[in-house]
């Protein structure tokens, strides 16, 4: 065997065993079955088969009864997109919409300000300016884009650490443990490229 | 679902002296101070066996059949684990495994900068090598993984949101729809490298050697939290997370939002300056 081949192969198991390593155990997760067993089974097959295996387990697996409800009550109370849209009278437009609000919009919260719109914003503004990014890059405009595009990812970055990861609310102490190892790769990064 | 709650171990002197009063051991006349230890565990020696099992994997290929099993087994063991409060005594207002998280992340941008300026080493040193590679190379496929990673970052901020609001069914869509983004994105980036593989780019050309690394090591950091997040969903799964209990979910979105910022600048780096 040529050393191509082993990569592959090497590869196609890693990756098998991968996958159904982790989704196998979601799978079973309320199931009435064995997830030790199951996981080694998604193990096993997924290392040998792949996806190709893999999913005739999932489907199988899938089919077995639930487990009896012994946990809290918001767990029995979960429902599936599936049910969300039965319920809501799929087909209207109207009736999607409200579906789409009951599975992906979190409630406000008891006490403290929500902060769902402000993510939704952030999240429009970095659809945005990844668009502009690709549009300066693609149609050929009169003037340098390296600048404009290195401004446009350093504010997308800001965006993300700023309001995704807390920053502009937490404590400016995790702030400070983070800016300050920036110096130390801006210098890193530098150095090399200047070598 | 495991919550233990075990009383503070007594001494054997204690036990001791509570047997020759002639009363049970523990049950000592005023009321003692309980405090919430986690069960001992080795599950993280056991993911720490086999993670080391799975680098060894990149010397003899054979350890990963070994390595990987074992890392996956631990893990679900940890599923088991309650969430620990801990209270550090400097900095009191400061959580200790936040601060732990923002120290990790340092690290990291110091360890993907080098990365990065690598790169801009070797792409100002052999400029004609990069405009043919760029040439090669699929923006459109490469704007594809970049909004699946800016989408995924956003689930994880709307999933954290409900379970902050007891929003169990909402927070369970958002993560499966980040768990489902992350293996897109992986699959895009295999489906790239395949397709660069064929066009000649290795990792023995100039282009190549700086190309799989970058990518590589960035591509690495979204298979582990794509694990993580597995783990995540099948903890929430068993109750583990609530509207008071979410610093586990708030770690994890630290982790995976700066994964997303790393290919921000990836993403600017090699595909759209020229």
């Amino acid at each position: 065997m040529d050393s191509d081949t082993v990569l592959l192969a090497t590869l196609w198991v890693t990756a098998g065993v991968f996958v159904g390593g982790v989704v196998t155990p979601l799978i079973v997760a309320r199931k009435r079955v064995n997830e030790w067993l199951a996981t080694l089974a998604g193990v096993v097959l997924g290392g040998v088969g792949g996806v190709f295996l893999l999913v005739p387990l999932w489907l199988l697996l899938r089919l077995r009864p639930d487990r009896e409800d012994s946990g809290p009550a918001w767990q029995r109370d979960a429902i599936s997109l599936g049910e969300a849209l039965a319920e809501t009278g799929s087909g209207s437009p109207a009736g999607a919409l409200a579906a789409l609000r009951a599975n992906f919009w979190p409630r406000a919260r008891s006490k403290g300000h929500s902060h769902r719109l402000t993510y939704l914003g952030v999240f429009l503004a970095l659809a945005v300016i990844t668009g502009v990014e690709v549009l300066l890059t693609v149609v050929d405009v009169p003037f340098a884009v390296t600048g404009p595009l290195v401004g446009l990812s350093t504010g997308k970055v800001m965006l993300v650490a700023l309001y995704f990861m807390h920053l502009r609310y937490d404590s400016r102490w995790y702030a400070a443990v983070f800016a300050s190892a920036l110096p130390f790769a801006l210098l890193a990064s530098v150095i090399l490229a200047l070598s | 679902m495991s919550t233990a709650q075990l009383t503070a171990p007594e001494t054997m002197h204690e036990v001791e002296d509570s047997l020759a009063e002639g009363r049970a051991p523990g049950s000592n006349g005023h009321e003692r101070d309980e405090i919430h230890l986690p069960p001992p565990s080795i599950a993280p020696l056991i993911v720490g066996v086999g993670a080391t099992l799975s680098v060894l994997g990149l010397i003899a290929p054979v350890s990963l059949i070994a390595g990987i099993p074992l890392v996956l087994f631990g893990l679900l063991r940890m599923a088991h684990f309650p969430e620990i409060e801990m209270h550090g005594r400097f900095l009191a207002y400061l959580d200790p495994r936040k601060l732990g998280m923002w120290a990790f992340l340092a690290s990291e941008i110091m360890f993907f900068g080098a990365l990065i300026g690598t790169f801009i080493a070797f792409k100002v040193d052999h400029p004609e090598a990069f405009r043919a590679a760029h040439e090669v190379l699929s923006l459109p496929l490469a704007t594809l993984g970049t909004s699946v990673l800016i989408v995924s970052s956003f689930a994880v901020v709307m999933g954290l949101e409900a379970m902050q609001s007891d929003d169990r069914r909402v927070f369970f869509n958002w993560m499966r729809l980040t768990l489902l983004f992350g293996v897109t994105f992986l699959s895009i980036q295999a489906f790239e490298w395949y397709e660069l593989m064929h066009e000649g780019i290795k990792a023995g050309n100039i282009f190549g050697t700086v190309f799989f690394v970058t990518t590589g090591f960035h591509g690495l950091h979204v298979l582990i939290g794509v694990a993580w997040l597995g783990l995540l969903v099948l903890r929430a799964t068993r109750g583990v997370y609530s509207s008071s209990n979410n610093l586990g979910i708030e770690l994890f979105g630290l982790y995976w939002h700066f994964v997303d910022v790393v290919w921000i600048v990836l993403f600017t780096v090699i595909y759209l300056i020229e």
